[in-house]
């Protein structure tokens, strides 16, 4: 059991930092919303497991619209006051300070887990290969050039208010998605998400040292962090 | 500049003669608004926006309850921040103050934990005179440092480091020393804080405290008029609506960027 949650650690918090760091390197945020949008994911998933996706999609969209004009702090600031407010009306509507979550239990070559959990760990591995299919071709090209220098980018004509709404959308919704497969089973409380950013912070952070080779990097960080805390 | 003074004297003054209720609450308020003047001399002089002043705050009112010979220390955590610069200093310092909240959670020496530690606590009325002692001194300290050849300076590096360089400014001391003088005053309001409440818990480093002085000022322009403000509409509606200090802190953060200049972002 352990040794299986230990992999779905690794993993999902792979998928969690590269998220968090294409926000920063690509989007030029330091989305610090993400924390409560897993929170919120995991909170909705209880009322209704498709409302994850639809919260994602909502709020990633107003993220992008809200701060498309903004710099990297005044972005960052407006994500941690929607961070903020997000955490305060799941708190004020649930007012009940834990909430359990429901979970299917199944059985995998002996080690007995919850089907959400081996959902999101498929959901993440899944994301990670098209991640990786996509460092092979053209389309990471452009998703490269918008990261070293956005003006340069528009000069080659690629479209980086759209590449920029796609990621934050993409990484909003997988947040919110994860959050509400990820926690099934589990007591749930609104600062839940916090935790969750600040380990994606922290392997982000370390990953981001190794320059372009920094999104490969992640799943060697998530693992050391998952190892270390493991033992702690 | 008269009408400020009278007014914040009365502020400072009336609700000693308001019974113990609005004492305590005014004490509270007080003791936040030096937290705020500590926060707000960092951001105006050295330009660096700090979300983690929980940190010595919270750190001096636990080590209260710890060892008291420990405090001084407090007054050196924001240190290490200022290397990443202004651009990152805000997001750095609200990140390790999360960090800390957490970490807080499992501290267990006799106690502790969720629960937090018992703190001897002082009679509030006597609290309340000394907060608000400090809090003139502070202003009145502050407002020389600034004035002063070492505050020049400490502007000087805010607004141009460069140039203050080719004038033969050390840009370093002048960061390095305004960081640790606002430290040791949120460490001192953190000691007063955990001595009115006579209690301690890892809610102390929560967003409530790191994000506090940021908003005071947002609202309310001075330290102890934002503390005021936001201490009473918490304490008034409360009752309807527990969480309605973060829900401004949440508003604020999200208005801010649209009218705030680039200064300190």
């Amino acid at each position: 059991m352990i040794t299986l949650t230990f992999i779905f650690s690794v993993v999902i918090y792979s998928i969690l930092s590269l998220l968090f760091l294409i926000c920063y390197r690509v989007c030029k945020i330091l989305n610090l919303s993400l924390g409560s949008l897993y929170t919120l994911g995991a909170y909705s998933y209880t009322i209704n497991p498709l409302a994850p996706v639809f919260l994602g999609i909502a709020l990633g969209s107003f993220l992008h619209f809200a701060t498309r004009s903004l710099n990297l702090s005044k972005a960052t600031v407006f994500s941690l006051g929607l961070a903020i407010l997000i955490e305060e009306i799941v708190r004020i509507n649930v007012r009940v300070q834990y909430v359990i979550s429901d979970a299917t239990k199944i059985e995998i070559f002996g080690f007995t887990t919850f089907l959400e959990h081996f959902i999101s760990f498929l959901l993440s591995i899944l994301i990670l290969t098209i991640f990786l299919i996509l460092f092979l071709t053209r389309v990471s090209m452009k998703i490269k050039v918008v990261e070293e220098d956005w003006e340069l980018a528009e000069v080659y004509g690629i479209d980086t208010k759209f590449i920029r709404f796609l990621l934050i959308l993409i990484s909003s919704s997988l947040f919110c998605i994860i959050g509400g497969l990820y926690t099934s089973g589990s007591v749930l409380y609104p600062t839940m998400g916090w935790k969750i950013l600040i380990f994606s912070i922290i392997i982000a952070t370390v990953a981001n040292f190794f320059k372009e080779n920094a999104y490969l990097a992640i799943p060697f960080m998530s693992l050391l962090v998952c190892t270390l805390e493991l033992f702690c | 500049m008269y009408v400020r003074i009278v007014l914040l004297a009365l502020l400072l003054t009336i609700p000693a003669f308001l019974g113990f209720q609005i004492m305590f609450l005014a004490v509270s308020a007080v003791i936040l608004a030096i937290l705020t003047l500590s926060w707000f001399y960092m951001e105006k002089e050295t330009g660096f926006v700090s979300l983690g002043h929980s940190i010595p705050f919270g750190l001096s009112a636990y080590l209260a309850a710890l060892n008291p010979y420990l405090i001084p220390i407090c007054s050196l955590t924001l240190l290490p921040f200022i290397f990443f610069g202004k651009t990152i200093f805000p997001f750095a310092t609200f990140v390790a103050s999360i960090f800390t909240w957490h970490f807080s959670h499992y501290i267990i020496i006799d106690g502790g934990g969720e629960e937090g530690f018992r703190v001897e606590s002082f009679d509030p009325s006597e609290l309340y005179i000394a907060s608000t002692i400090f809090f003139i001194i502070f202003s009145i300290f502050f407002y020389f440092l600034s004035k002063s050849n070492f505050g020049l300076k400490v502007k000087a590096v805010r607004d141009d480091e460069i140039a203050a360089k080719a004038l033969g400014i050390n840009p370093w001391p002048m960061k390095i020393v305004p960081t640790i003088i606002s430290g040791i005053i949120s460490s001192l309001a953190g000691l007063l804080h955990a001595k009115l409440f006579g209690h301690v818990s890892p809610d102390i480093f929560s967003p409530f405290f790191s994000i506090f002085p940021f908003v005071a000022i947002m609202i309310g322009r001075e330290p102890l008029v934002g503390s005021y403000l936001i201490v009473v509409s918490s304490w008034f509606l409360s009752p309807y609506i527990p969480e309605f200090h973060y829900l401004v802190y949440a508003l604020i953060l999200i208005v801010l960027p649209y009218v705030r200049s680039n200064r300190g972002f």
